[in-house]
Order: structure tokens, then C-alpha cells, then sequence
């Protein structure tokens, strides 16, 4: 231990008491949004019209982020409950793609997306549910192949999701660097943490969708 | 040198989380792929043993003096682990064949195991010669228990890598190919991750050698939620 009394033991215990501050610091958020705005008045039918894009930035991939919130347009469900959406536009390549949307925790919140895939017309393609969904990193995340022909991804909030609560346990490591200006070097102390993250799914959220093209074949 | 290596190999287990981020998840597309109806599961390339690891330690700030020494510890942790799995019957190949077949069953599968011979713990390089099915389900993994640190709020929790990728017989096109991670550490981006029970927590790693009934249940929980994911990736 005495490389580590050498190099600033005053130094090392604040690197690692920020680390495990950091580590307990939940991210800022809004909380969940557990009703849809009352007084909105909801269509019963989809719009295409606003469609943000997404499109190949290049020649790899592309990515556009989303907030899904109170301003966001409203639909009425068949079963007649409200949910809060936004319509995406797909790329037009001439090619299967893959496709992901990724919903990510705010504070203790995060998106319940519920997904359809839809034709040049708004018709449905296909349905996505919440189950079909992974958390993959630290995201809710729902990874397709999208076809040509599928040129609109409805992302709406599910009421049947909304409101549950999912809790994570992760562990993670980091690396502190404490730089002693006498000797010149700096020492490095690895420390882990488990946290407990707790989230209760909502209406609005934040998201990511991203497409890439089919890895070639090696 | 001997537990050197066997510690560097340990270190291999979690730098492979960051080297997978660079490798693409292949999603499945059950429409595209309806004829798919029998799935040949290879025998999966598995470790020749438990691993387990402390992520964390002192030891790793001292270079070459430190890694020797947690080298050490760490061999004497994987011989009392194997030693717990070993006392309970426990056979990781066997259980994860077990699991898999469940668990495509589950989604409507016929499944057939197909015996391979591997050259190292990677997946195969190419799948000629296999019959049979309609597809291919190749799979390693490494397993075992971790700890995030020598901190008291780090308990000791059983883990579950593996990397899959499911291959048409045809013509060998990969309809998936995917890595899941049960409890990881940093939870890789863009990668699987399920979070681990929190009923399979041993706070010091004696209680892991005191508890050998429920470790190895932690172990199985691991293996089935691992096998379920991979499932439910090729609903």
C-alpha cells in the first residue's frame, strides 16, 4: 500500500468518494406522465402529416432523437383510451435496413413505446409491442428489419404499459486517474458500484431511432 | 505464470464487452424467415470451468506485482466455485442445451442438438457439412460469478455471456446474430442486457462457497433467462 499513501491518499479517497457519488446520482427528468393531458382533444385516426425524417447520413447509418411530450399530438385507441404519439419517416432505399428505437430512462422515467410500421398510405404493416422490446445498454429497445415499403414508424405510448414499474440492478467499474504533481505520475484506482435503478413507465419520454444498413456478409 | 494467464483471461471475459460494441446485431424476421420450422443447436463452445471474478481490486493499481497477486486469489476463487458446481452436479454444456431446447420449443421450434468440435471458444467460421435442419443456432458463452468491487454493496452475483448467431443451412446467410449479457458490467451499448435476480446475492465470497445449493440456483436462473432472451430474439 505505500505507493498508494506516496501518491496522495487525500486525493485518492476524493476520487473514489466522487465516483460513488456519481455512481448514486440519478440522472435528472422529468416524472413520469401517468395521464394524458386533460382537456386534450384526441383524433381517432393517424397522421402522417409532420413526419420527422430519418435518413442515411452517408453511407452507413443515421439517427434523429425524439421527445415524445405534453405538446406531442394525441390518438384515441379503439378501446378508447388516449395515448401521446409522433410518426417517423422512413428511408426509401430499395433494401432491407435495420432499424431501432430506443427509449431511454429520464430520472425514473421512460417511454412505454408501442410501435406500428406503416405503408406509403398510413396503413398498418405490422405491430410491435411492448414485450416484443429488450432492454439492450441501458435503453428499451426494439431492433427490426424494416422493408421497403414500410415507410412510416408510428412511436405512441402504450396505456397498457403506463404506469408499471421495472426495476434494474447493474453494476458498473470506473477508472480514476489522481495526478501527483511531485512525482509526476498519476495513479489509477478502479472502483465498482451496484446500483438499484427504479422506472415507472409514462406517456412522454425521450428516444433515439437509428438505421444502419445489413452488415455484409463476411 | 500459470494463474497469470488464467487471471488475464478473466480480464478477457469483460474487455470482450467492449470489443462486441463494434460487431452489428443481425435481427431476426420471423415473416421473411416462415420456413424456418427445425433448429439444429450446436453443441455451444463453453469454458472449460466456472470463472470468478473480482472486477475490482487493489490490486490492479500496483501493475505487474498486483495482477500476480490478485492472479492468486482469483484461481483460489475459481477452484472453490467449481468445487460448489461440482458438489451439486452441476454441468454448464448440459444445462444450457437443456435451457435452449425449452426455450425455442417455447416459440414453436423443432430442435434438434448437433454435436460439433470447436477450435477455441469462438464462434464457428463456417457451417458446411451440417444436415438436418433448416437453420443453425451456434453459441459460446462464459459464466460463472461477479463482483463489482471489494466494497460491501458489490455482492457477489452469478453471470451469463454469450454470443449467438442462427445460420440458414442453405446457404449459410446469417438470419441472426446477437450477444446477451446477464448482469454485465457497464452494460454494453446496444447489446442485450438483462439485469440480474436480486434473490442470488452473496455478499463476501465465503457466502458464496457456504451456500452451494442456492449459487448453483442463481447459476440455472441465469442460464434460463439468458435462454429465454435468445428466444424471444427469434419469435
Amino acid at each position: 500500500m505505500t505507493g498508494l499513501y506516496k501518491t496522495g491518499r487525500a486525493g485518492m479517497a476524493l476520487a473514489i468518494l466522487a465516483a460513488v457519488a456519481a455512481c448514486n446520482t440519478r440522472p435528472a427528468g422529468p416524472p413520469p406522465m401517468l395521464n394524458v393531458p386533460l382537456g386534450r382533444a384526441c383524433a381517432d385516426k393517424i397522421s402522417t402529416i409532420g413526419a420527422r425524417p430519418v435518413m442515411f447520413d452517408g453511407e452507413d447509418a443515421g439517427a434523429i432523437d425524439l421527445v415524445i411530450d405534453e405538446g406531442s399530438t394525441c390518438l384515441t385507441g379503439a378501446d378508447g383510451k388516449k395515448s401521446l404519439y409522433q410518426v417517423v419517416e422512413l428511408p426509401d432505399v430499395g433494401a432491407e435496413y435495420i432499424l431501432s428505437v430506443e427509449s431511454y430512462q429520464q430520472g425514473n422515467s421512460i417511454f412505454a413505446p408501442q410501435l406500428q410500421l406503416l405503408g406509403r398510405d398510413g396503413e398498418v404493416i405490422r405491430d410491435v409491442d411492448h414485450d416484443d422490446m429488450m432492454f439492450r445498454g441501458t435503453s428499451l429497445t426494439a431492433l427490426l428489419r424494416a422493408k421497403p415499403g414500410e415507410r412510416y414508424l408510428l412511436i405512441r405510448s402504450d396505456p397498457q404499459t403506463v404506469g408499471l414499474g421495472e426495476s434494474r440492478i447493474m453494476d458498473s467499474i470506473r477508472q480514476n486517474g489522481s495526478y501527483n504533481a511531485a512525482t509526476g505520475g498519476t495513479f489509477y484506482v478502479y472502483t465498482g458500484a451496484t446500483t438499484t435503478s427504479q422506472m415507472t413507465y409514462s406517456h412522454g419520454g425521450k428516444l433515439k431511432i437509428i438505421v444502419r444498413h445489413m452488415p455484409k456478409r463476411s | 505464470m500459470t494463474n497469470f494467464w488464467r487471471s488475464l483471461s478473466a480480464i478477457a471475459v469483460l474487455c470482450a464487452l467492449a470489443a462486441c460494441a463494434s460487431k452489428p446485431s443481425i435481427p431476426y424476421d420471423s415473416g421473411q424467415s416462415s420456413n424456418i420450422k427445425t433448429i439444429g443447436l450446436l453443441s455451444p463452445g463453453g469454458p472449460s470451468g466456472p470463472r470468478a471474478i473480482l472486477a475490482t481490486t487493489v490490486g490492479q493499481s500496483f501493475g505487474l506485482v498486483g495482477a500476480l497477486i490478485d492472479a492468486g486469489m482469483q484461481e483460489s476463487r475459481e477452484s472453490d466455485l467449481r468445487d460448489v458446481f461440482r458438489g451439486q452436479n452441476f454441468a454448464a454444456d448440459e444445462i444450457v442445451l437443456t435451457e435452449m431446447k425449452s426455450s425455442l420449443e417455447a416459440r414453436g421450434y423443432k430442435v434438434i442438438n448437433v454435436p460439433v468440435t470447436r477450435t477455441g471458444q469462438a464462434l464457428k467460421k463456417d457451417y458446411m457439412g451440417l444436415s438436418g435442419a433448416d437453420a443453425y443456432l451456434d453459441m459460446t458463452y462464459y459464466y460463472g460469478y461477479i463482483s463489482a468491487g471489494i466494497a460491501g454493496a458489490t455482492p457477489y452475483r452469478p453471470f451469463f455471456y454469450s454470443d449467438v448467431r442462427l445460420v440458414k443451412a442453405s446457404d449459410s446467410a446469417v438470419l441472426m446474430e446477437d450477444s446477451i449479457f446477464y448482469n454485465p458490467m457497464n452494460a454494453p451499448k446496444g447489446r442485450v442486457v438483462i439485469a440480474p435476480s436480486p434473490d442470488y446475492a452473496f455478499p463476501k465470497f465465503d457466502d458464496v462457497t457456504s451456500n452451494p445449493e442456492k449459487v448453483t440456483q442463481g447459476m440455472r436462473v441465469a442460464i434460463r433467462d439468458s435462454a429465454d432472451a435468445i428466444g424471444k430474439l427469434l419469435k
